[in-house]
């Protein structure tokens, strides 16, 4: 029985997990602190081989500055702002 | 505190506008404090949006066909680039030859493309103003391709700085040169994507255009 718990373990854990924690590093890659950077690191290390198998298959690349656009060669909507912060806005530093 | 910073759980989808990704944003951090979890609007960014990468999407052949059938083509590349190297490889398997150019420094296309073009290299110190002349670009390699070559690939990096008639010039080319197929980087975009550049250049109705 836990060589049967064991088998599971090694084969569902990188399957599942792994879109879990890619998609917690993607939402919080600019906005992490001392200890969530170590928790990423973390569970990069421990389900390496799983974030392997995903690798190619996801595209998480930034969406564009109107998140609306459809394809690259739309235009943008009126009050789009012309640069896009990559980090937390400034003013809740003050 | 950080524990339950990083134990905090947000939905994977983006804002639908940058106003309310912006108040999003400043929700968030204002309630840092207490260990409530921040609420996310529903938002056009689906699923879908995610599957991408290397091995997700087997494309070649719409890839070869649509240079056959169009024969100028803009291209929209990820930023950090890479992935048209493996469209152009296709190409190159096909029997093809490519002439890359940067539109910037392009000068005007048409001459420079198709006709006998002035150059004048810069005078370092006392030397007299050179113009030196220059073969059509285009006709010159097509005098150089082998018999049996299936064509020649002008592929325009940095196309985005182009305006909207020296594009159209572009897209016209395959029309002057039967043997000339046209790719142009016209920007960029978060997964490989192309058009013909006749849409993109006004010559024909874009059936993907809004409003």
């Amino acid at each position: 029985f836990r060589d049967r718990v064991y088998r599971f373990v090694m084969v569902f854990f990188p399957l599942f997990l792994q879109p879990i924690i890619m998609n917690w590093m993607r939402l919080r890659w600019f906005k992490r602190k001392f200890v969530e950077t170590y928790l990423q690191f973390m569970f990069t290390y421990l389900f390496f081989p799983g974030m392997m198998l995903w690798a190619p298959f996801v595209n998480f690349r930034k969406f564009p500055r109107d998140p609306t656009m459809k394809y690259p060669w739309s235009k943008p909507k009126e009050g789009t702002p012309l640069f896009k912060d990559r980090y937390p806005p400034i003013e809740t530093y003050k | 505190m950080w524990s339950a910073a990083a134990a905090r759980t947000v939905t994977p989808l983006p804002a639908a506008s940058p106003l309310q990704q912006h108040q999003q944003r400043r929700g968030a951090w204002a309630r840092v404090g207490n260990g409530r979890a921040a609420s996310t609007t529903a938002a056009r960014a689906g699923l879908w949006d995610f599957v991408g990468g290397d091995l997700v999407k087997p494309d070649m052949g719409r890839w070869l066909d649509d240079v056959e059938k169009h024969k100028s083509l803009a291209i929209y590349p990820p930023h950090e680039g890479g992935y048209e190297g493996r469209y152009l490889s296709r190409l190159s398997y096909q029997g093809y030859y490519f002439l890359d150019l940067s539109a910037r420094g392009l000068g005007d296309p048409e001459t420079t493309l198709t006709k006998i073009h002035p150059v004048c290299p810069p005078s370092l110190g006392r030397q007299p103003v050179a113009r030196w002349y220059f073969p059509p670009e285009v006709d010159y390699r097509l005098s150089l391709l082998h018999p049996d070559a299936k064509g020649l690939v002008v592929w325009v990096m940095e196309a985005k700085v182009l305006s909207k008639a020296e594009l159209q010039f572009l897209a016209i080319l395959p029309d002057i040169r039967p043997k000339v197929r046209v790719i142009a980087e016209c920007g960029n975009w978060r997964k490989f994507v192309w058009k013909p550049l006749k849409q993109i250049a006004g010559l024909e109705p874009d059936p993907d255009a809004e409003e």
